[in-house]
């Protein structure tokens, strides 16, 4: 081999190693480097705090905790919350340092402001103000306080009472009820859906983290959530979900589903996200009879863009009218015979004024306040089987089966008043052709906007 | 020495690409190997709270040490004004201290003197006093930082 | 200074009046000859093995920039040089090629020697110092591959100084030797890391220069020469300008000629190891466990044959076997010279390579299978 065709050889070799190395370059610039999410960064206090927890294994699950949230990334640590001064109502002295046994809405309001003045002048805050309520006095009276604490209180907040060290009593604590009264006057806790001490948005984002509270026979909401087509595809596109993304929009970070955030708090292309879980809101389907809210056109124009943002109008509008109809039909035919039936037999001494003492009580609170709910909810939320089977179906068979026969029983002749509703003529018996003109009628009337 | 004379412009090309391509390789690997002994370049920045607004009275300053690895030196002047300045004095690197008499920063070693904009005024202090960004929202303060420590 | 020297230039005159070396020399370094047949690629065999373990001097120092020799760092430093660290992963995977490749080389080069019979007398004493480096190049890769502190790391150096430990006789105290006690120690790894980076080079490198020096002195063997002439070093004339020449019909030169094959040689090799470490980057397994032995540990492909080798036989034959083949191999050039001392044309010096050879590749296969 001459020395020429060697160094072509050379030459040949050459230029393989720099195209090499060149590859090696790409490929080092490509290069993912392992993710490393911003640690948490403790401050003093912060590090001696969970530096003596952890030591003396105290709750050390909450350092942890913090140490993944997002907090501590921007070094929110223990004392921006738990700082507590000279002369606050939950002042604890704790190994040298003020703690403040029970952060609030107001330690929170320093940074989230908004959140917190949405939140204090919403429903939510106020769900420990039922005192004296129907529903007050059959969890503290007819049970019992004690049931009252881990039932009703729960989900409603109960009143935080401190002893003289600054620590919580029982009976009121714990409790991350959402209407919470705390020490500090404020209402409500933000960690009943941020659990702490994670306080991850993600999972206040999960429709679970409403169901906790929002559901059971008064007011299913979960349940008919996941039985409707809106919780199925949540659960089948979870991972679509991106429930972790910063900025949560629907239609934009997120397609695959709605969740009861999406439509009663989130953000919408054309709305911004609030923490006012009513301003959504047109019915109020708890009381006996649902009514419109204050400024119901405005609730029910912001619920409806919120539909607009994956269903088309005509499909909207419809169900709106569906809905609402139904709302009517619950108003009319049952709530109003029924409370007319139960003045009368008050005016006549047949129930005496204590509440729940007898029966036909306890049948009718259950109707409008069971399966009444559970048919208006189910009518609102998609929930095709809590709104018949769960619902009206219930509600129709209590209501002749059981409640106007109760009625009848302590006064007589009293259910004509009921049945006097264009709905109840079936009951007189009716012909076939007595039954089309009947629900031809129901077509024409339901079937047409309300208003 | 007899060195082998290229032999004509075939060789002289050949030489000419061995050299062309071997040498900007050898360059370029040698950029490689530099990269890799001395692997960090610049040090990424981080925001991090230092404190809630009331914990840092008006006119008077705080120091926060190990915050991501730095010193810090936290005057606040007014209702929303805090600045964050390096201890460090830019001498000889000492520790620079708050002056409350005079409202300004000393550094003891050698009386060197920064104001609250970190100027120098008086000593031997070649440079400003190095000062991070300060953002305030609502109750929180917060700094950025060089993140030299994770 | 000889007379009718072109003006040499000005910062050659400098360093000649600091460094007074004779240029002659210069001049016969640069125009050894070399016996033709060198002129394929075949017989650059000898000096791929330098050039890679070049590659390995340089990427072994680099990693030690970043490698931390104790038990409880070891895996974690190898994982910042892998994944952090930039280009970490190529001068890594570059140094895992290069050592493969390396055996490789040396074990065709030997091949090479053996069936061109370049051992044989004057050779005998460098042939010897080839099976000293060949040792040298495992013991590289046994104490390297126990650096990376994963499971097959420490399982395979455990068993690997157990093995050595039943040497007959010496064993025991080898074992101690490599271990740094009667067991693995926190020392214990330390120690494969002295002897990695620090006595194996030096002893590799004692060997290496006295392999070249016995070359150089007796010359490239050329191959179809007869007996005689293989036997004599080379004849270098000098003609009449006083400049040393050789028969061009037997021989080219060192440089340019040779010097360009090499640098061929070493191009094509930076280049595959390249791509190789871009291809198939070295793998880092989990860490090691000392209470766990993993089910299947295999050592590196290179002990395969002797792996399966005591597999088959009980430890004593496979210890009082392996020292023989060891022996016989040390001491072939005697061995053989000896039988042709009795029949001069024999070539069984082929039937024993070809038959040695083919039970090593055929136990490495069947390790390798199973």
């Amino acid at each position: 081999m001459s020395l020429e065709f060697k160094k072509f050889i050379v030459a040949l070799f050459a230029v393989a190693f720099i195209a090499a190395v060149v590859i090696v370059g790409l490929i080092e610039r490509d290069r993912a480097r392992p993710e490393k999410a911003a640690r948490a960064y403790a401050d003093e206090a912060t590090k001696a705090c969970i530096g003596c927890h952890d030591q003396k294994h105290v709750a050390v699950v909450w350092n942890r905790q913090w140490e993944q949230s997002r907090h501590a990334e921007k070094g929110i640590g223990c004392m921006a919350c738990h700082q507590a001064q000279e002369g606050d109502p939950d002042l604890w002295r704790h190994e040298g340092y003020l703690v403040a046994t029970v952060p609030s809405p107001k330690d929170c309001q320093g940074c989230h402001d908004k959140e917190f003045q949405e939140f204090t002048a919403s429903h939510h805050a106020k769900a420990a103000q039922f005192i004296g309520s129907l529903d007050n006095i059959l969890g503290e009276v007819v049970e019992g306080t004690q049931a009252a604490n881990l039932g009703c209180k729960q989900c409603h907040g109960s009143v935080v009472k401190l002893d003289e060290k600054g620590l919580p009593l029982p009976g009121g604590w714990p409790n991350t009820g959402i209407g919470r009264v705390n020490p500090d006057g404020s209402l409500g806790t933000c960690t009943a859906c941020h659990t702490r001490h994670n306080f991850s948005k993600a999972q206040a984002r999960e429709p679970r983290t409403c169901g906790r509270c929002h559901m059971g026979p008064d007011h299913p909401q979960i349940e008919i959530y996941e039985e409707s087509k809106h919780g199925i595809m949540f659960v089948a596109h979870r991972d679509k979900m991106r429930l972790d993304a910063d900025e949560w929009v629907v239609g934009k970070t997120y397609t695959a589903a709605p969740t009861c955030a999406t439509c009663h708090m989130a953000a919408t292309p054309t709305q911004k996200s609030t923490h006012d879980v009513g301003a959504r809101i047109s019915w109020t389907l708890r009381p006996l009879f649902s009514k419109r809210l204050d400024n119901w056109e405005v609730k029910r124009e912001a619920m409806t863009k919120v539909c607009l943002e994956c269903h088309g109008a005509n499909w909207v509008t419809n169900y709106m009218q569906m809905f609402d109809n139904a709302v009517e039909l619950y108003n009319t035919k049952f709530a109003a015979p029924a409370n007319e039936v139960m003045e009368r037999l008050k005016a006549a001494g047949k129930v005496t004024p204590t509440p729940f003492d007898d029966a036909i009580e306890w049948t009718f609170y259950e109707l409008w306040h069971h399966e009444g709910r559970r048919a208006r909810h189910g009518a609102s939320m998609m929930g095709p089987d809590f709104t018949q089977w769960h619902g009206f179906y219930e509600v129709a068979k209590h209501f002749y089966a059981k409640f106007l026969p109760e009625a009848e029983k302590l006064l007589p002749g009293v259910s004509e008043v009921a049945l006097a509703h264009e709905g109840h003529q079936w009951k007189k018996g009716m012909s076939p052709d007595d039954l089309r003109r009947m629900i031809a009628f129901y077509e024409e009337r339901y079937g047409q906007r309300v208003q | 020495m007899d060195w082998s004379k290229p032999t004509g412009r075939r060789d002289l090309l050949a030489n000419l690409a061995v050299a062309l391509t071997v040498i900007p390789g050898v360059a370029i690997a040698a950029r490689y190997v530099l990269a890799y002994l001395v692997p960090k370049g610049r040090v990424p920045t981080r925001e991090v709270m230092l404190a809630r607004l009331e914990a840092l009275p008006v006119g008077h300053s705080r120091e926060f040490r190990g915050v991501l690895g730095n010193d810090l030196l936290v005057v606040r002047l007014g209702e929303g004004e805090v600045r964050a300045f390096s201890m460090i004095c830019t001498h000889l690197g000492c520790r620079v201290q708050w002056d409350q008499q005079e409202g300004n920063f000393l550094c003891p070693c050698h009386m060197g003197r920064f104001d609250t904009t970190g100027t120098v005024i008086a000593g031997p202090p070649p440079t400003p006093l190095p000062s991070y960004p300060v953002r305030l929202e609502r109750d929180a303060v917060y700094v950025t930082v060089p993140a030299k420590e994770v | 200074m000889a007379v009718a020297k072109p003006q040499l230039p000005a910062w050659v005159r400098f360093l000649r009046e600091r460094v007074p070396v004779n240029i002659e020399v210069f001049e016969e370094l640069s125009k050894e000859p070399i016996p033709h047949h060198m002129k394929s690629w075949w017989y650059c065999l000898g000096g791929t093995p330098m050039l890679l373990f070049a590659i390995q001097v340089v990427t072994g120092i680099l990693l030690t920039f970043y490698y931390r020799p104790s038990p409880e760092e070891a895996y974690a430093s190898v994982k910042m040089i892998s994944e952090e660290v930039p280009f970490g992963w190529w001068i890594r995977s570059m140094h895992h090629w290069a050592a493969n490749l390396m055996v490789v080389a040396v074990g065709l080069h030997m091949i090479r020697v053996f069936f061109t019979g370049a051992y044989r007398k004057p050779r005998e004493l460098n042939w010897m110092v080839g099976v000293g480096l060949l040792l040298t190049t495992l013991g590289f890769a046994f104490t390297g591959y126990a650096l990376v502190y994963d499971q097959l790391s420490y399982w395979a150096a455990t068993v690997g100084t157990n093995i050595a430990g039943q040497t007959p006789l010496i064993g025991a105290w080898v074992a101690d030797l490599l271990r740094g006690g009667a067991d693995v120690n926190p020392t214990t790894l330390t120690r494969f890391f002295v002897f990695h980076v620090g006595a194996m080079p030096t002893l590799f490198l004692i060997f290496l220069g006295l392999h070249i020096f016995l070359l150089r002195i007796h010359g490239v063997m050329e191959l179809d020469a007869p007996a005689e002439v293989q036997a004599t070093p080379l004849t270098v004339e000098e003609d009449r300008e006083g400049k040393r020449r050789f028969d061009p019909n037997r021989f080219f030169a060192f440089f340019p000629d040779h010097v360009t094959t090499e640098l061929a040689v070493g191009l094509f090799l930076i280049t595959v190891v390249t791509m190789l470490a871009v291809v198939f980057p070295a793998h880092l397994g989990p860490p090691a466990n000392p209470e766990e032995t993993p089910l299947h540990i295999k050592p590196e492909w290179y002990f395969f044959p002797l792996f399966r080798w005591l597999k088959l036989v009980p430890l004593w034959l496979g210890m009082v076997g392996t020292l023989v083949a060891g022996v016989a191999l040390v001491f072939w050039p005697f061995l053989e010279g000896a039988w042709r001392a009795r029949r001069p044309r024999s070539e069984a010096a082929l039937a024993v390579g070809a038959v040695s050879l083919t039970l090593v590749l055929a136990m490495m296969i069947w390790e390798a299978l199973s």
